[in-house]
């Protein structure tokens, strides 16, 4: 009894360092835990010692950084120090900015346009380009999301119309001049007008302009004439590289008058191979996808149409990654389980999957498996997303009477 | 070293079961309001995660309650040494050095806040497994996270500033309770030798603690503040507070 009084703090403290440690260290070491796994759903998975996959499933405040590699899946946790914002994770959304490096940029006009960026991280960061454009219009249609016209080559930032078959004149590649700390309102004179790399006629038949990309150091002209895809390739000074052609490539591809036609596109940059696809239905999912050889001007190397029946695609579950390599394309995407009964969207279950094509033959399907979905439970039993048990902060008229 | 374990030893001896009254308190009161929380759920209930039924519940309230007890009463066993038997007269009469008398207090202090710290750290553990029973319970099973614990440690903002993963939420979480712990006993010696100006510094540790726990307690999107440079400002403080202390105790003043 007097021994333990005479040591009593050292023992005390002994034992509660050591159940602190233990209880703490037991916390942190389960941050490597965690469902992660490959699951093979059709064909062989050794199709992928071709390639290696990188990437991470993260949220604000941690990531799992993954790499599948010659057969062997490798995971890592990592805890960031700060929470990180939306924009280190950006994807674009037709209709929302465009990120390229550290910018996010905004397209507004009809006949001239004003581009507008904010710097991502100090969003008071801002900057003003203009272009003036030559061309006639009798509706004010685009055939997408004008940011589909912008690209980037290094800081360089070029810009074309999506024009649609309507708009008649001439339209043009644009390099845009940034004046620091613009603003839509400022006087057109103090803008600084973008410089004209080259024009093209839009008289031809039924010409729709869908977007202009990069390619390395070339500039990539995406064009819809008549039902054919027609790929141009320009310098970056403007000079005509010639053109990919694939005939009849959105005959199968829903349209009407209100038709736009948004895309993903990837860049293999080793090879200078664009794999741009486009989406032809819903549910099920089905794509249409061009390969491009760009390497000695744009060359077109062939259509796969792969079929998704796992779900449909939402604005946030997209293509993930796209590479064609060795007449073999693989395809990354996400999506949304289909569901007809579940009324609340957000609920539903997210799956990862891999797809591995020759031109027309599916070779793997597989499956990665993670803990997403656990993430939504807290959408279980909400039927919208005011009734997640939750205060509405927004004000709307209720209880009218009258009588 | 010895007459200084001994002094140590004494104080700890003398605070440790009102700081084991207050761990229970952390231990069953959270238990007790998540107990509340969870009752009424039913199998078509929508099911919050743990740590937003955690925060909900009020156990974040009683933690920072208890907390103040626990400061209050470390504030109290100083005073006690004046009231009573006048112990103070003793002690300065001990042949150790004066300085002595001022570390046995504040390692005193840290081994209670270690003491308090493991039982909130319990008291979450516990907490947790009742949630996963209850929720397994009304789900049968299907409506648990993986992995759910280490989620809520650092996904809830309470969690991770208590008990923070990362290099720089450590060195801020240490900043604060160093700063407490040598505030407090600062602030003590500051009133016994009536040398008020000391309270300013004190106000200015307080102010950046509110800062540095407004920060971290909050979801900051597009705010950004530097962990290192506030839990520097406190380190130095706190060396401030010591040094401070240290010479007003040798000066003899706080009789």
């Amino acid at each position: 009894m007097q021994a333990l009084k005479k040591y009593f703090t050292i023992f005390i403290t002994s034992i509660f360092i050591f159940l602190f440690i233990i209880l703490i260290s037991n916390v942190y070491s389960a941050k490597n835990s965690g469902t992660f796994y490959l699951k093979d759903i059709e064909g062989d998975r050794s199709i992928l010692e071709d390639i290696s996959i990188t990437g991470e499933l993260t949220d604000d405040l941690h990531r799992k950084l993954f790499s599948i590699k010659e057969n062997e899946i490798n995971t890592r946790t990592e805890l960031y120090n700060t929470p990180i914002g939306r924009y280190d994770n950006y994807k674009f959304i037709p209709g929302g900015p465009l990120v390229l490096g550290e910018k996010e940029y905004e397209v507004y006009g009809e006949n001239d346009f004003d581009i507008i960026y904010h710097n991502i991280r100090e969003r008071e960061k801002v900057g003003l380009a203009f272009v003036r454009t030559e061309f006639n219009q009798t509706q004010n249609r685009f055939s997408n999301a004008l940011e589909f016209g912008l690209t980037s080559i290094e800081d360089k930032i070029y810009f074309t119309v999506p024009t649609t078959a309507d708009y008649s004149g001439f339209n043009g590649i644009y390099e845009l001049h940034f004046v620091e700390g613009g603003h839509s309102f400022m006087p057109t004179h103090e803008k600084e007008e973008a410089s004209v790399l080259t024009t093209y006629p839009l008289d031809q038949n039924n010409m729709s302009v869908l977007g202009l990309e990069s390619v390395g150091e070339k500039l990539a002209l995406i064009i819809k004439i008549e039902n054919d895809l027609v790929i141009r390739g320009f310098t970056m000074n403007g000079l005509e590289l010639g053109e990919a052609h694939f005939d009849d490539f959105f005959i199968s591809i829903s349209q009407d008058d209100s038709t736009s036609y948004p895309y993903d596109i990837f860049v293999n940059e080793d090879d200078e191979i664009v794999t741009l696809s486009f989406q032809k239905e819903y549910y099920p999912i089905q794509h249409q996808i061009a390969n491009i050889d760009f390497s000695d001007g744009p060359k077109a190397i062939n259509i796969v149409n792969p079929k998704i029946d796992d779900g449909i695609r939402d604005f946030h579950n997209h293509i993930e990654h796209m590479l064609f390599k060795n007449n073999k394309l693989y395809i990354i995407l996400t999506t949304r389980e289909h569901n007809n009964d579940q009324s609340f969207h957000y609920g539903l279950p997210i799956s990862f999957f891999i797809y591995v094509y020759e031109p027309t033959k599916l070779l793997y399907k597989g499956e990665i498996v993670t803990d997403i979905n656990d993430d939504l439970l807290m959408y279980r039993n909400v039927t919208s997303i005011t009734n997640r048990g939750q205060l509405n902060k927004n004000r709307t008229l209720a209880n009218i009477n009258i009588k | 070293m010895r007459g200084f374990y001994r002094l140590v030893n004494y104080e700890v001896t003398r605070m440790i079961k009102v700081t084991l009254c207050l761990c229970i308190g952390i231990i069953l009161l959270p238990i007790y309001l998540l107990h509340l929380s969870l009752k009424d759920l039913h199998p078509h209930s929508v099911i919050e995660r743990f740590e937003n039924i955690y925060a909900a519940s009020g156990a974040i309230i009683v933690f920072l309650l208890l907390l103040l007890l626990l400061i209050g009463y470390f504030v109290v066993t100083i005073y006690s040494h004046y009231w009573g038997s006048k112990s103070i007269y003793t002690y300065l009469t001990l042949p150790i050095k004066r300085e002595a008398f001022y570390f046995s207090y504040f390692i005193a202090f840290m081994i209670c806040l270690l003491v308090f710290f493991t039982a909130k750290l319990v008291s979450v553990y516990w907490g947790y497994s009742i949630y996963v029973s209850r929720i397994d319970d009304i789900t049968n099973g299907e409506a648990v996270m993986t992995n759910g614990l280490f989620l809520a440690f650092i996904r809830s903002e309470f969690l991770r500033t208590i008990f923070p993963m990362t290099v720089n939420g450590i060195f801020s979480t240490v900043s604060i309770f160093l700063a407490l712990v040598t505030g407090t006993l600062y602030g003590v010696l500051c009133e016994r030798s009536k040398r008020f100006a000391g309270f300013f510094f004190i106000t200015l540790s307080i102010g950046i603690i509110i800062y540095i726990l407004n920060y971290r307690l909050s979801d900051p999107i597009y705010v950004y503040s530097n962990l290192y440079i506030t839990g520097s400002l406190l380190f130095i403080l706190s060396g401030y507070f010591i040094w401070k202390s240290v010479k007003i105790l040798k000066s003899g003043s706080i009789v």
